[in-house]
């Protein structure tokens, strides 16, 4: 083969891929990014588990059966019963809701007031800068838990404050990586162009900075997921979040959970590992997309 | 140095202030009136007449306008007057100086416990990158990140349980009147926060390793045909650790989340159960209290963990 055939075929080699079909693309990207592919194949599975619970559970997350308490697993009671004699299984499934719920609805609701308030600081820049900044040391001031936990005792127990104190301490993750962004961003060619030809603020601002920091958003938010998931539970199992009886892995993992440990493990064991897989899942998930959408980690 | 010492301290200060703020305006905006919470209890099982209620909101200030509330709570915050609580009667000083040294004697076995082992760890990883060592690391680390801290405890008492027959201790023994007793009570709680730190600590460890290691220096090191524990320790380690140490410092706060998580399940009577406690008892003047120190410990830390930074690499100085 000549030179030039050989590089036709070598140009057709590399051009195929982008037109393989939705297995190509699959295998190519199990290739690239194998982790990331087994943690979208987890969020995913959870995420089905979560919208189709009510077909998925044997039973209703509440049905108590009489007699049947802290029954071991069997074919049955597949994770076996609890105190009250509820299917762990059934409360394990609908459990996953109230994790996606809370981890979706605050990584929403905290990353982007912290976008929000991110971009427009780095954009403005000067006095709003600072003010801003400052506000966000102020959130930063508290530890995490520790702030989420006052946020839920003042406004009280229930799902919607964990909600909103997960989303608050949630805020200065969002503000901090895209602040940074919009002040990469805003030095750029074209920013400044659109500013010289008579462009609003508020226009440069929604038309030619924001589009751009989209990327980070989506790595930020992702990355958050999991640990907003981790931080319900968390307020769960200390008794501070969704009252009883709502199906919720902490706090299956409190209570009856521990108090019961060494003679009905089952109660305890499955809605942790359930907890830990999403948790990976979104992990993996998070730190992949971080390595696809960040030009800096892309592979050459 | 003395310039970045002064900016930082300028920073410090009006976050402080702020920080006290925004705890005293949540305590504020509590639903339903504070006094009449403490006289009729958390239950509601008390009553509370007019006069009686009004009299509690004089004693406490509350009739006062909102900015006299606030500087007299920070006045009396100064003179370490923390209020009362509102479930055992005691000074709220006298019930945080008997907890606090179970945290800061459970924190400093958890700090002490991941540096010895993450460090090392992370090391050992980058060294022997891509190694069936290095993934066993890499899984430990993983999960000691991905698995909540609730349910690895959770999983050690049950081992602990069943083949040891050991179970929480009922009452903590004293750090001086029993020091090995007290040690073997906390030693377990101080593993499973040192389990997540130490995933933490040893990841960042690892990367920082394999970045340094790829260096001109370290290159020039091995090229003059230095022993691998000299130039791992002496010329690579001393750098990989910079950015360590910055983590390390921040981590102090997931570790005050942890110290409230294990302390919960490991029944110890320190400051993290005793949050939990006060939110179920709505003590409010404690988790004032707590939230406040917590967060001034926070800053502070944060403060000299920069200094520090500063002090170990000059180019931040002058940034």
């Amino acid at each position: 083969m000549s030179a030039q055939g050989s590089a036709i075929v070598q140009e057709t080699a590399v051009i195929r891929p982008a037109g393989r079909g939705f297995w190509g693309r699959a295998r190519k990207m199990w290739r690239d990014q194998p982790l990331g592919v087994v943690g979208a194949a987890l969020v995913l599975l959870m995420v089905a588990v979560a919208a189709f619970a009510e077909v998925i559970a044997p039973y209703s997350p509440l049905m108590t059966h009489r007699g049947l308490s802290f029954a071991p697993p069997s074919l049955r009671f597949w994770l076996g019963t609890d105190e009250l004699g509820r299917d762990v299984l059934s409360r394990v499934l609908y459990g996953s809701r109230l994790s996606l719920y809370v981890g979706l609805v605050s990584v929403f609701i905290g990353t982007s007031i912290g976008a929000v308030v991110g971009v427009v600081s780095g954009y403005a820049g000067k006095r709003v800068d600072i003010l801003l900044q400052r506000i966000i040391d102020t959130i930063m001031a508290f530890p995490t838990l520790i702030l989420a936990l006052a946020i839920v005792a003042v406004l009280g127990p229930s799902l919607d404050n964990v909600v909103i104190a997960v989303s608050v301490v949630l805020i200065p993750r969002g503000a901090r990586v895209l602040r940074s962004a919009a002040l990469s961003v805003k030095e750029n060619p074209y920013v400044e162009a659109a500013r010289a030809i008579g462009c609003s603020n508020t226009r440069v601002l929604l038309r030619h900075v924001a589009p751009q920091c989209v990327a980070p958003y989506i790595i930020v938010a992702t990355a958050a997921i999991g640990w907003a998931i981790t931080v319900e539970a968390t307020l769960n199992f200390l008794g501070v979040g969704a009252p009883p009886p709502t199906p919720s892995w902490g706090a299956m993992l409190s209570g009856a959970g521990r108090q019961h440990l060494e003679t009905s493990p089952w109660i305890a064991i499955s809605p942790g590992v359930a907890l830990s897989l999403t948790v990976f899942g979104f992990s993996l998930l998070g730190d992949s997309l971080r390595d696809v959408l960040d030009p800096r980690l892309r592979r050459a | 140095m003395r310039a970045y010492v002064l900016r930082r301290m300028l920073m410090f200060i009006p976050v402080l202030i702020a920080a006290s703020a925004l705890i005293f305006a949540l305590m504020r905006v509590l639903p339903g009136d504070v006094a009449l919470m403490i006289l009729v209890g958390p239950g509601g099982e008390g009553q509370a007449s007019p006069e009686a209620l009004a009299k509690l909101r004089a004693d406490l200030g509350l009739d006062q306008p909102v900015l006299v509330q606030y500087l007299s709570w920070l006045n009396d915050v100064v003179h370490l007057n923390l209020g009362t609580s509102y479930a055992s009667g005691r000074t709220v000083v006298t019930e945080l100086s008997q907890r606090l040294p179970i945290t800061i004697e459970l924190a400093f076995l958890a700090i002490i416990m991941t540096m010895i082992v993450a460090v090392p760890a992370g090391v050992v990883s980058a060294i022997r990158q891509n190694t069936r060592l290095d993934y066993l690391l890499r899984i430990v680390s993983v999960a000691g990140l991905t698995m909540p801290t609730f349910f690895t405890a959770t999983l050690l008492i049950l081992l602990l349980v069943t083949a040891f027959h050991w179970l929480p201790p009922i009452e903590l023994v004293g750090l001086f009147s029993n020091p090995v007793e007290n040690l073997t009570q906390l030693v377990w709680p101080a593993v499973m926060l040192a389990f997540y730190h130490g995933a933490v600590i040893s990841r960042m460890t690892r990367s920082q390793m394999l970045e340094v290691l790829r260096q001109d220096y370290v290159r020039t090191a091995w090229a003059k045909g230095l022993g691998e524990r000299l130039v791992v320790v002496r010329h690579a380690l001393q750098n990989a650790l910079l950015p360590v140490v910055t983590i390390a410092g921040l981590e102090f706060g997931v570790l005050v989340g942890g110290t409230v998580v294990m302390e919960t399940i490991f029944v110890l009577p320190g400051i993290g159960s005793y949050i939990v406690e006060s939110i179920r008892t709505r003590d409010y003047p404690v988790l004032q209290a707590i939230i406040l120190m917590l967060a001034c410990s926070y800053l502070v830390i944060n403060l000299l963990v920069d200094l520090c930074y500063a002090w170990l690499d000059p180019r931040i100085r002058y940034t």
